[in-house]
Protein backbone atom coordinates (compact mmCIF):
# COMPACT_ATOMS: atom_id res chain seq x y z
CA UNK A 1 0.00 0.00 0.00
CA UNK A 2 0.96 3.58 -0.78
CA UNK A 3 0.75 6.35 1.96
CA UNK A 4 1.77 9.94 0.88
CA UNK A 5 2.92 12.82 3.47
CA UNK A 6 4.19 15.82 3.45
CA UNK A 7 7.69 16.53 5.36
CA UNK A 8 10.91 19.12 4.65
CA UNK A 9 8.88 21.15 2.57
CA UNK A 10 8.11 18.10 0.06
CA UNK A 11 6.45 14.84 -0.35
CA UNK A 12 7.08 11.16 0.57
CA UNK A 13 5.78 8.55 -0.93
CA UNK A 14 6.18 5.42 1.05
CA UNK A 15 4.85 2.01 -0.13
CA UNK A 16 4.97 -1.05 1.80
CA UNK A 17 3.22 -4.23 1.91
CA UNK A 18 -0.10 -4.57 3.15
CA UNK A 19 0.82 -6.46 5.96
CA UNK A 20 3.19 -3.63 7.47
CA UNK A 21 1.17 -0.35 6.90
CA UNK A 22 1.51 0.40 10.45
CA UNK A 23 4.77 1.28 10.18
CA UNK A 24 4.20 4.28 7.99
CA UNK A 25 3.11 6.46 11.17
CA UNK A 26 6.75 5.09 12.82
CA UNK A 27 8.49 6.53 9.39
CA UNK A 28 6.24 10.19 9.40
CA UNK A 29 7.84 10.60 12.95
CA UNK A 30 11.60 9.78 11.70
CA UNK A 31 11.28 12.66 9.43
CA UNK A 32 9.28 14.75 11.90
CA UNK A 33 12.20 14.60 14.35
CA UNK A 34 15.01 14.68 11.89
CA UNK A 35 12.93 18.14 10.39
CA UNK A 36 12.32 19.75 13.92
CA UNK A 37 16.36 19.15 14.61
CA UNK A 38 17.31 20.41 11.10
CA UNK A 39 15.19 22.76 10.16
CA UNK A 40 16.69 26.37 9.15
CA UNK A 41 13.07 27.36 8.62
CA UNK A 42 12.14 26.61 12.17
CA UNK A 43 13.67 29.33 14.78
CA UNK A 44 14.22 27.18 17.32
CA UNK A 45 15.04 24.47 15.51
CA UNK A 46 18.93 22.97 17.18
CA UNK A 47 20.43 23.82 13.59
CA UNK A 48 18.79 27.55 13.69
CA UNK A 49 20.70 27.86 17.47
CA UNK A 50 24.01 26.39 16.43
CA UNK A 51 23.74 29.05 12.84
CA UNK A 52 23.02 31.97 14.70
CA UNK A 53 25.40 31.16 17.16
CA UNK A 54 23.54 30.85 20.67
CA UNK A 55 24.22 27.10 20.59
CA UNK A 56 28.09 25.95 19.99
CA UNK A 57 28.78 22.68 17.91
CA UNK A 58 31.00 20.89 21.23
CA UNK A 59 27.44 21.44 23.43
CA UNK A 60 25.25 20.38 20.58
CA UNK A 61 23.92 17.02 20.47
CA UNK A 62 25.24 14.03 19.60
CA UNK A 63 23.13 13.70 16.34
CA UNK A 64 23.90 17.15 16.00
CA UNK A 65 28.14 16.30 15.68
CA UNK A 66 27.22 12.66 13.86
CA UNK A 67 25.53 14.34 11.01
CA UNK A 68 28.24 17.55 10.91
CA UNK A 69 31.31 15.37 10.90
CA UNK A 70 29.78 13.40 8.14
CA UNK A 71 28.49 16.51 5.93
CA UNK A 72 32.83 17.46 6.58
CA UNK A 73 33.49 14.30 5.18
CA UNK A 74 31.62 14.23 2.25
CA UNK A 75 33.12 17.98 1.79
CA UNK A 76 36.56 16.44 1.46
CA UNK A 77 35.75 13.42 -0.17
CA UNK A 78 34.24 15.97 -2.82
CA UNK A 79 37.47 17.98 -2.63
CA UNK A 80 35.00 20.77 -1.47
CA UNK A 81 32.36 20.48 -4.22
CA UNK A 82 29.64 19.63 -1.31
CA UNK A 83 29.79 22.21 0.74
CA UNK A 84 28.27 22.83 4.55
CA UNK A 85 27.68 26.21 4.52
CA UNK A 86 25.70 28.63 2.57
CA UNK A 87 27.74 31.52 0.89
CA UNK A 88 26.70 34.17 3.78
CA UNK A 89 28.63 31.23 5.68
CA UNK A 90 25.74 29.57 7.32
CA UNK A 91 25.91 26.27 8.42
CA UNK A 92 23.36 24.38 6.46
CA UNK A 93 23.63 20.32 6.64
CA UNK A 94 19.93 20.10 4.31
CA UNK A 95 22.77 18.76 1.31
CA UNK A 96 22.68 15.67 3.67
CA UNK A 97 19.38 15.48 6.39
CA UNK A 98 17.00 14.21 4.25
CA UNK A 99 19.18 11.39 2.50
CA UNK A 100 20.23 10.62 6.35
CA UNK A 101 16.21 10.74 7.32
CA UNK A 102 15.40 8.32 4.74
CA UNK A 103 18.48 6.34 5.64
CA UNK A 104 17.27 5.68 9.01
CA UNK A 105 13.39 5.21 7.38
CA UNK A 106 15.17 2.68 6.00
CA UNK A 107 16.67 0.98 8.53
CA UNK A 108 14.39 0.99 11.18
CA UNK A 109 12.08 -0.78 8.35
CA UNK A 110 14.57 -3.19 7.77
CA UNK A 111 14.76 -3.83 11.54
CA UNK A 112 10.98 -4.30 11.72
CA UNK A 113 10.77 -7.30 9.36
CA UNK A 114 9.81 -5.12 6.06
CA UNK A 115 11.80 -6.99 2.89
CA UNK A 116 9.84 -5.06 0.55
CA UNK A 117 9.29 -1.42 0.55
CA UNK A 118 10.38 2.32 -1.60
CA UNK A 119 10.74 5.67 -0.04
CA UNK A 120 10.41 8.19 -2.21
CA UNK A 121 10.78 11.60 -0.78
CA UNK A 122 11.06 14.62 -3.07
CA UNK A 123 12.47 12.43 -5.40
CA UNK A 124 15.41 10.71 -3.79
CA UNK A 125 14.32 6.82 -3.32
CA UNK A 126 15.82 3.99 -0.95
CA UNK A 127 14.30 0.59 -1.78
CA UNK A 128 14.47 -2.69 0.49
CA UNK A 129 17.85 -4.78 -0.67
CA UNK A 130 16.91 -7.16 -3.17
CA UNK A 131 14.19 -5.42 -4.57
CA UNK A 132 14.55 -4.45 -8.38
CA UNK A 133 12.85 -1.12 -9.18
CA UNK A 134 12.05 0.45 -12.40
CA UNK A 135 12.70 3.86 -11.81
CA UNK A 136 11.53 7.29 -13.85
CA UNK A 137 14.17 9.82 -14.05
CA UNK A 138 11.72 12.83 -14.60
CA UNK A 139 12.22 15.60 -17.76
CA UNK A 140 13.74 18.63 -16.21
CA UNK A 141 12.37 20.72 -18.87
CA UNK A 142 8.52 19.20 -18.56
CA UNK A 143 7.49 17.90 -15.06
CA UNK A 144 4.69 15.70 -16.43
CA UNK A 145 7.39 13.90 -18.27
CA UNK A 146 10.26 11.22 -18.04
CA UNK A 147 13.19 11.40 -19.63
CA UNK A 148 13.74 7.80 -19.37
CA UNK A 149 13.44 4.60 -16.84
CA UNK A 150 15.97 2.83 -14.74
CA UNK A 151 16.73 0.12 -13.07
CA UNK A 152 17.29 -0.18 -8.52
CA UNK A 153 18.27 -3.42 -7.82
CA UNK A 154 20.65 -5.32 -5.92
CA UNK A 155 23.07 -3.74 -3.92
CA UNK A 156 22.04 -0.77 -5.42
CA UNK A 157 19.71 0.18 -3.54
CA UNK A 158 19.37 4.34 -3.81
CA UNK A 159 19.12 6.68 -6.61
CA UNK A 160 18.95 10.90 -5.80
CA UNK A 161 18.65 13.85 -8.24
CA UNK A 162 19.67 16.92 -7.64
CA UNK A 163 19.48 19.87 -10.13
CA UNK A 164 17.67 23.44 -10.52
CA UNK A 165 15.11 22.60 -12.13
CA UNK A 166 12.36 22.53 -9.10
CA UNK A 167 13.67 24.99 -6.46
CA UNK A 168 15.81 27.08 -8.66
CA UNK A 169 19.51 27.40 -8.15
CA UNK A 170 19.67 26.43 -5.11
CA UNK A 171 22.94 24.51 -5.03
CA UNK A 172 26.17 26.54 -4.06
CA UNK A 173 28.87 26.67 -6.66
CA UNK A 174 31.98 27.16 -4.02
CA UNK A 175 30.80 30.89 -3.60
CA UNK A 176 30.28 30.94 -7.51
CA UNK A 177 27.25 32.35 -9.26
CA UNK A 178 27.68 31.13 -12.39
CA UNK A 179 25.11 28.67 -13.78
CA UNK A 180 25.77 25.22 -13.30
CA UNK A 181 27.19 23.12 -16.29
CA UNK A 182 23.95 20.42 -15.59
CA UNK A 183 20.72 20.83 -14.60
CA UNK A 184 19.99 17.96 -13.60
CA UNK A 185 22.18 14.82 -12.17
CA UNK A 186 20.69 11.72 -11.07
CA UNK A 187 22.90 8.97 -9.24
CA UNK A 188 22.56 5.48 -8.44
CA UNK A 189 24.65 3.72 -5.11
CA UNK A 190 24.33 1.30 -2.57
CA UNK A 191 23.11 3.69 0.07
CA UNK A 192 21.08 7.26 -0.40
CA UNK A 193 23.84 9.19 1.44
CA UNK A 194 26.37 8.54 -1.29
CA UNK A 195 23.69 9.32 -4.08
CA UNK A 196 22.41 12.31 -2.48
CA UNK A 197 25.70 14.10 -2.13
CA UNK A 198 27.01 13.09 -4.98
CA UNK A 199 24.37 14.22 -7.03
CA UNK A 200 24.55 17.58 -5.19
CA UNK A 201 28.75 18.07 -5.53
CA UNK A 202 28.30 17.22 -9.57
CA UNK A 203 25.68 19.82 -9.98
CA UNK A 204 28.39 22.15 -8.16
CA UNK A 205 31.37 20.74 -9.33
CA UNK A 206 30.66 20.32 -12.99
CA UNK A 207 32.56 17.83 -15.12
CA UNK A 208 35.69 17.47 -13.13
CA UNK A 209 33.85 16.54 -10.57
CA UNK A 210 31.61 14.15 -12.34
CA UNK A 211 35.14 12.21 -13.72
CA UNK A 212 36.54 12.81 -10.46
CA UNK A 213 33.63 10.57 -8.46
CA UNK A 214 32.75 7.95 -10.88
CA UNK A 215 36.54 7.27 -10.78
CA UNK A 216 36.57 6.87 -7.50
CA UNK A 217 33.03 5.81 -5.79
CA UNK A 218 30.96 3.06 -6.86
CA UNK A 219 28.28 5.04 -8.38
CA UNK A 220 26.50 5.47 -11.77
CA UNK A 221 25.29 8.53 -12.96
CA UNK A 222 23.29 10.38 -15.54
CA UNK A 223 23.74 14.22 -16.36
CA UNK A 224 22.28 16.20 -18.51
CA UNK A 225 23.70 18.81 -19.13
CA UNK A 226 22.64 23.05 -19.96
CA UNK A 227 22.76 22.33 -23.48
CA UNK A 228 20.46 19.94 -23.06
CA UNK A 229 22.90 16.97 -23.98
CA UNK A 230 22.36 13.56 -21.61
CA UNK A 231 25.29 11.76 -20.16
CA UNK A 232 25.19 8.14 -18.75
CA UNK A 233 27.81 5.83 -17.33
CA UNK A 234 27.78 2.09 -18.77
CA UNK A 235 25.89 0.76 -16.06
CA UNK A 236 22.93 3.31 -16.57
CA UNK A 237 23.03 2.74 -20.20
CA UNK A 238 22.44 -1.06 -19.65
CA UNK A 239 19.74 -0.86 -17.62
CA UNK A 240 17.89 1.80 -19.42
CA UNK A 241 18.21 -0.31 -22.42
CA UNK A 242 17.25 -3.15 -20.49
CA UNK A 243 14.39 -1.89 -19.61
CA UNK A 244 13.19 -0.66 -22.85
CA UNK A 245 13.16 -4.02 -24.17
CA UNK A 246 10.72 -5.09 -21.55
CA UNK B 1 28.82 1.04 -37.19
CA UNK B 2 32.81 0.31 -36.93
CA UNK B 3 34.41 -2.15 -34.57
CA UNK B 4 38.08 -1.37 -33.40
CA UNK B 5 40.66 -4.09 -32.83
CA UNK B 6 41.68 -5.25 -29.19
CA UNK B 7 43.71 -3.17 -28.04
CA UNK B 8 45.71 -4.48 -25.24
CA UNK B 9 46.84 -1.28 -22.61
CA UNK B 10 48.25 -1.83 -19.07
CA UNK B 11 44.70 -1.94 -17.72
CA UNK B 12 43.67 -4.88 -20.30
CA UNK B 13 42.15 -5.50 -23.04
CA UNK B 14 40.24 -3.00 -24.20
CA UNK B 15 37.73 -2.63 -27.46
CA UNK B 16 35.43 -0.18 -28.83
CA UNK B 17 32.40 0.47 -31.24
CA UNK B 18 32.22 3.70 -32.85
CA UNK B 19 28.86 5.09 -34.40
CA UNK B 20 28.85 7.17 -37.61
CA UNK B 21 25.86 9.04 -38.61
CA UNK B 22 25.79 11.85 -41.19
CA UNK B 23 29.86 12.29 -40.80
CA UNK B 24 30.08 12.44 -37.12
CA UNK B 25 30.58 10.50 -34.43
CA UNK B 26 27.12 9.97 -32.59
CA UNK B 27 28.52 7.35 -30.23
CA UNK B 28 31.32 5.26 -28.87
CA UNK B 29 30.40 2.53 -27.10
CA UNK B 30 32.72 -0.29 -25.41
CA UNK B 31 32.67 -3.23 -25.94
CA UNK B 32 35.45 -5.25 -24.41
CA UNK B 33 36.04 -3.47 -20.51
CA UNK B 34 38.66 -4.55 -18.51
CA UNK B 35 38.76 -6.70 -15.39
CA UNK B 36 42.02 -6.98 -13.79
CA UNK B 37 41.30 -5.43 -10.28
CA UNK B 38 38.83 -2.90 -9.46
CA UNK B 39 40.84 0.24 -10.75
CA UNK B 40 40.63 -0.79 -14.16
CA UNK B 41 36.86 -1.45 -14.04
CA UNK B 42 36.60 2.36 -12.79
CA UNK B 43 38.69 3.63 -15.95
CA UNK B 44 35.53 2.18 -17.63
CA UNK B 45 32.95 3.94 -15.66
CA UNK B 46 32.75 7.25 -17.31
CA UNK B 47 29.32 9.19 -18.43
CA UNK B 48 29.51 9.40 -22.17
CA UNK B 49 26.48 11.17 -24.34
CA UNK B 50 23.74 9.01 -24.97
CA UNK B 51 22.23 8.90 -27.97
CA UNK B 52 18.34 8.87 -27.65
CA UNK B 53 17.19 6.23 -28.77
CA UNK B 54 19.46 4.32 -26.61
CA UNK B 55 17.66 5.51 -23.35
CA UNK B 56 14.79 7.40 -24.25
CA UNK B 57 10.91 7.19 -25.56
CA UNK B 58 10.37 4.91 -23.04
CA UNK B 59 7.76 6.92 -21.71
CA UNK B 60 5.47 4.18 -21.42
CA UNK B 61 7.99 1.83 -19.41
CA UNK B 62 5.94 0.63 -16.41
CA UNK B 63 7.59 2.34 -13.25
CA UNK B 64 6.27 2.90 -9.90
CA UNK B 65 8.65 6.13 -8.28
CA UNK B 66 9.92 8.86 -9.79
CA UNK B 67 13.36 10.51 -9.51
CA UNK B 68 14.16 13.85 -9.71
CA UNK B 69 15.49 17.24 -8.44
CA UNK B 70 13.29 17.45 -4.77
CA UNK B 71 9.91 19.32 -5.74
CA UNK B 72 8.45 21.38 -3.31
CA UNK B 73 4.91 20.29 -2.16
CA UNK B 74 3.27 22.56 -4.60
CA UNK B 75 5.22 21.32 -7.28
CA UNK B 76 4.68 17.87 -6.30
CA UNK B 77 0.68 18.08 -7.40
CA UNK B 78 2.22 18.71 -10.92
CA UNK B 79 4.70 16.09 -11.35
CA UNK B 80 4.68 11.99 -12.54
CA UNK B 81 5.09 10.80 -9.04
CA UNK B 82 1.58 12.61 -8.02
CA UNK B 83 0.15 10.82 -10.95
CA UNK B 84 1.53 7.67 -9.97
CA UNK B 85 0.76 7.76 -6.29
CA UNK B 86 -2.93 8.65 -7.31
CA UNK B 87 -3.17 5.30 -9.13
CA UNK B 88 -1.57 3.65 -6.36
CA UNK B 89 1.51 2.05 -7.21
Amino acid sequence: MRSVFETMGTVVSLELPDSHTRLALEVEEIFRAYDERFSLYRPESELSLVASGELTLPAASDEMRATYVRALDWRSRTDGAFSVHRPDGVLDLNGIVKAEAIEAAGALLTAAGCSQFTINVGGDILSSEGQSCAIGIADPAHPDRLLCAVAVEGTRRAIATSGSAQRGDHIWHGGSTEPSEFVQVSVIADDIVTADVIATAIIAGGEATLNDLCDTCDIDVLTVGRDGVISATPGIRFSAGQLQQT
Amino acid sequence: MWTGSTVHTQFGPVQVQVTISGGTITDVTALQLTNAGGRSVQISNYAAPVVQSEVLASQSTHVQNVSGATYTTQAYLQSVQSALDQAGF
